[in-house]
């Protein structure tokens, strides 16, 4: 019987397949971050102005800087998530590699025992 | 007796190919998954209570010491709101690998809490906070329906 997989090549293959995705999620998550923390701090600071321009009062101003701490919280979780389902289809991309060097190297097999 | 032998070898090896065949039909077609599929009902029923937020702020911003802006005239839309965020919260408890949705929502439901904490000992709202509110509201609906539609895949 016939049962042959280049490992390495499967591994250099897997490894292509998945970094792409590991990069381009991880990419967009940072993305996700990066201009969430701008906003967070955007929004301190028009909270300061109007506690000082006493628009809003103390009880309010705690009240919003909250508010801010909850939306960059809320945003980071789906960075986080968005992360998780690069990482996912990273490694189903290269069990997708490894499978098919399996049913490439199953088929040679079950050929050399019919012939 | 040669020929016995023959063909035994060859269901030896037949037994072998269909081993790893159950192997590949079993593992090689499932995916991992590491975290809950996107679930249309939290989908929608986070639009809907995005919106019955937004009308309710809509109302406080535009007539902020109108007597339908008191408080005290605002305990219906509180209280749906509240058996709203326990049905999303009901419904992502329930789907498994949703632990980063769950938190999220219990985030929402804090947020909405100590809005509705701060209206009923002020009686009537400021609008600046209104407005303000109203931005980082929407950004918390944003990012909980920009990942339960990442959860779409692809």
């Amino acid at each position: 019987m016939d049962f042959k997989i280049d490992f390495e090549k499967v591994l250099k293959d897997m490894a292509e397949s998945a970094i792409p995705k590991l990069i381009s999620g991880g990419t967009a998550a940072a993305k996700i971050a990066q201009t969430e923390f701008q906003k967070y701090l955007l929004s301190v600071k028009n909270v300061n102005e109007l506690l000082s321009e006493h628009e809003i009062d103390k009880e309010d101003a705690d009240f919003l800087m909250g508010v801010n701490r909850s939306a960059l919280q809320v945003a980071l979780l789906t960075a986080s998530g968005i992360n998780r389902l690069a990482v996912e289809s990273a490694i189903n991309a290269a069990l997708n590699v490894l499978n098919s060097a399996l049913e490439a190297a199953l088929g040679t097999a079950a050929k050399s025992i019919v012939l | 007796m040669k020929r016995g032998r023959g063909i035994s070898t060859f269901l030896v090896k037949c037994i072998v190919v269909a081993f790893f065949c159950l192997l590949i039909a079993t593992y090689g077609c499932t995916s991992l998954r590491l975290l809950a599929d996107h679930d249309q009902k939290t989908e929608e029923y986070v639009t809907n209570l995005q919106k019955k937020v937004q009308s309710f702020l809509t109302k406080l911003e535009s007539s902020p010491q109108a007597p339908e802006s008191h408080f005290s005239k605002c305990s219906e839309s509180y209280e749906q709101f509240k058996n709203d965020i326990s049905s999303i919260r009901v419904r992502v408890k329930a789907l498994s690998q949703n632990e980063l949705t769950q938190e999220q929502i219990e985030i929402l439901a804090n947020t909405l809490k100590e809005f509705r904490e701060l209206h009923e000992k002020k009686g009537f709202m400021n609008p600046s906070v209104v407005v303000s509110f109203e931005t980082k509201v929407n950004e918390i609906f944003i990012n909980i329906l920009k990942f339960e539609i990442a959860k779409k895949r692809g």
